[in-house]
């Protein structure tokens, strides 16, 4: 018995070895196999969530996310909806937005952005309530964080 | 020399040419891993290849030839850590023009991801499917992913040793625990060593509440010499004053006086965490009942206190041992070995140790053999050009 476990844990440490080569030299194809079988994705708190659409404008592209209610379980009551905006070429001293985000068809706030200032300002059109989280400052561009209310909760 | 300064065969001498065929596959396999089976770029990461393989097979060599692990493991370690610090830096004023990250680094996730994160996203990974970290998943530096998979690897492998071997932080404090020749403090608390699993349990459940990684955020020395939240409001000079202070105590000022790892050893909840890889890991520090004089030389020395009298009456290192192999180093009877579990106590411990510093050596040279090249060819070419 103890011969037996004596060339198991031999085999063990020399597995353990062959494990840190593994490790490395096949990284990016288990890092990918990780991603695919674990199915972790990085939060939408810190991506602002899936694309919704992607609309382009005159000098600047816009991508409204998916509202995101980030919660531990279930969604949240509260959350918000992220929209950024790219140029190129730079942008207007004031941009104006009206944005539908639920896809009814009908606009849900308006934002209003003045890119000298740096500074943002959000009003609901629907009466549903909004708020301003947090206006970004981005290399080429702005990206800012509405607060909505969450219609399932 | 006295019978009890004899050191004896925990950690024995081997013959120069019989060191040189053990060492013979840690060259090749340093050869393939170092240079990735690529023609360095240019002149600069030619030499700085050059350099880091002699190097690390130098003290590999060394390693088995003598029979010491810490002894030549700690100076390339702290070298490692302080060459990663340079090596983070540069890259991160090469893309972003500072150490500060920005709304820009947020929004699009850019933050290079550290292990030390894992503490907090399993709970909301596990419940939610994400990852709470503004990094990448795959590809980019420091993707998510490949931290992960390498920190799993590890994990298997050596368990704790990762704290020894591969986390890039961990040079820092061992580094400067081993300035002086005597500790200024010489007690500290046993109750102390429950304080990084107070820590761990405090960040996990606080980041699975807040959804965000708290001890990143609020708690780590490291930002100090790695990246930090641009100070544009109070919270986030706050944060910063409490990184800094936390950096200056327990990873510079505390391991110069006490001789121990207290970032490791009394802060990190990473660290907490990994000590349960060493259930896993088939190596861990043994001692020898039979030949152990009760000096105690192994409980004062060990730089993580995972050592105690209770340690040496069971045989065996606290769980939290993270495999330095100091006390191997200064046992003067060859009583504390590095084995591995299920052979027979006390039989060949040097094909054990070889075996152990085979797995070790192995992470340490490919995980920091990347920044150690990258470093040094920036710090040859700025010898030779003046700029980086």
């Amino acid at each position: 018995m103890n011969s037996i476990k004596n060339i198991i844990g031999y085999i063990w440490a020399v597995a353990a070895i062959l494990l840190i080569i593994v490790i490395f030299i096949g990284s990016d194809f288990l890092s990918k196999k990780f991603v695919e079988a674990s199915g972790l994705k990085v939060s939408p708190l810190y991506t602002g969530g899936e694309t919704l659409r992607v609309v382009e404008k005159n000098g600047y592209k816009m991508t409204i996310q998916k509202p995101v209610f980030p919660a531990l379980i279930g969604e949240n009551a509260d959350g918000f909806v992220q929209i950024v905006l790219r140029s190129e070429t730079g942008f207007a001293d004031v941009i104006e937005e009206r944005i539908d985000y639920d896809g009814n068809a009908g606009d849900d706030f308006l934002i209003k952005i003045d890119t000298k200032k740096s500074a943002a300002e959000v009003s609901s059109c629907d009466g549903r309530p909004v708020s301003l989280i947090k206006l970004y400052s981005l290399k080429n561009g702005w990206a800012v964080r509405v607060r909505v209310k969450n219609e399932r909760k | 020399m006295n019978e009890i300064n004899k050191p004896q065969s925990g950690s024995e001498k081997i013959g120069a040419i019989k060191s040189f065929f053990i060492a013979l596959p840690m060259m090749l396999l340093t050869l393939l891993l170092l240079s990735g089976g690529k023609k360095p770029s240019d002149g600069y990461a030619f030499v700085a290849l050059a350099a880091t393989y002699i190097l690390f097979n130098s003290i590999f060599y060394l390693m088995v030839k003598t029979g010491k692990t810490d002894k030549y493991r700690l100076p390339l370690y702290f070298t490692s850590s302080i060459l990663f610090v340079f090596s983070f830096i540069s890259h991160m004023l090469e893309a972003r023009g500072s150490m500060a990250f920005t709304d820009d680094t947020l929004i699009n996730c850019q933050i290079p991801f550290c292990h030390i994160a894992t503490t907090m996203m399993i709970i909301p990974a596990a419940l939610t499917k994400t990852i709470i970290f503004p990094g990448t998943m795959i590809g980019g530096y420091a993707s998510i992913a490949s931290m992960l998979v390498v920190w799993i690897g590890v994990s298997l492998s050596i368990g704790r040793g990762w704290c020894s071997w591969g986390c890039f932080f961990g040079g820092m404090d061992d580094g400067f625990s081993r300035f002086l020749k005597k500790p200024v403090i010489a007690k500290i608390s046993e109750n102390l060593k429950y304080m990084p699993y107070a820590v761990l349990l405090t960040v996990a459940l606080t980041s699975a509440v807040y959804l965000s990684p708290t001890y990143c955020e609020w708690a780590c020395p490291y930002k100090t010499v790695t990246e930090y939240q641009s100070v544009t409001s109070i919270e986030s000079l706050i944060k910063m004053i409490v990184c800094v202070s936390l950096f200056i105590s327990l990873v510079i000022a505390l391991p110069l006086l006490t001789k121990k790892r207290t970032q490791c050893a009394l802060f990190c909840p990473f660290g907490a965490m990994q000590g349960a890889a060493n259930y896993i890991s088939p190596f861990d520090i043994t001692i020898d009942r039979e030949k152990c004089v009760k000096c105690m030389a192994c409980v004062k020395n060990c730089p993580t206190l995972s050592l105690d009298e209770a340690c040496v009456k069971e045989g065996c290192a606290a769980i939290t041992c993270v495999k330095c192999g100091k006390c191997v180093d200064i046992c003067p009877k060859g009583a504390a070995q590095i084995h591995i579990k299920g052979t027979i106590y006390g039989l060949n411990p040097t094909a054990k140790r070889i075996l152990f510093i085979y797995a070790a050596f192995l992470l340490f040279a490919t995980f920091s053999g990347g920044w150690f090249q990258a470093s040094l060819a920036k710090i040859f070419k700025l010898i030779a050009t003046g700029v980086i």
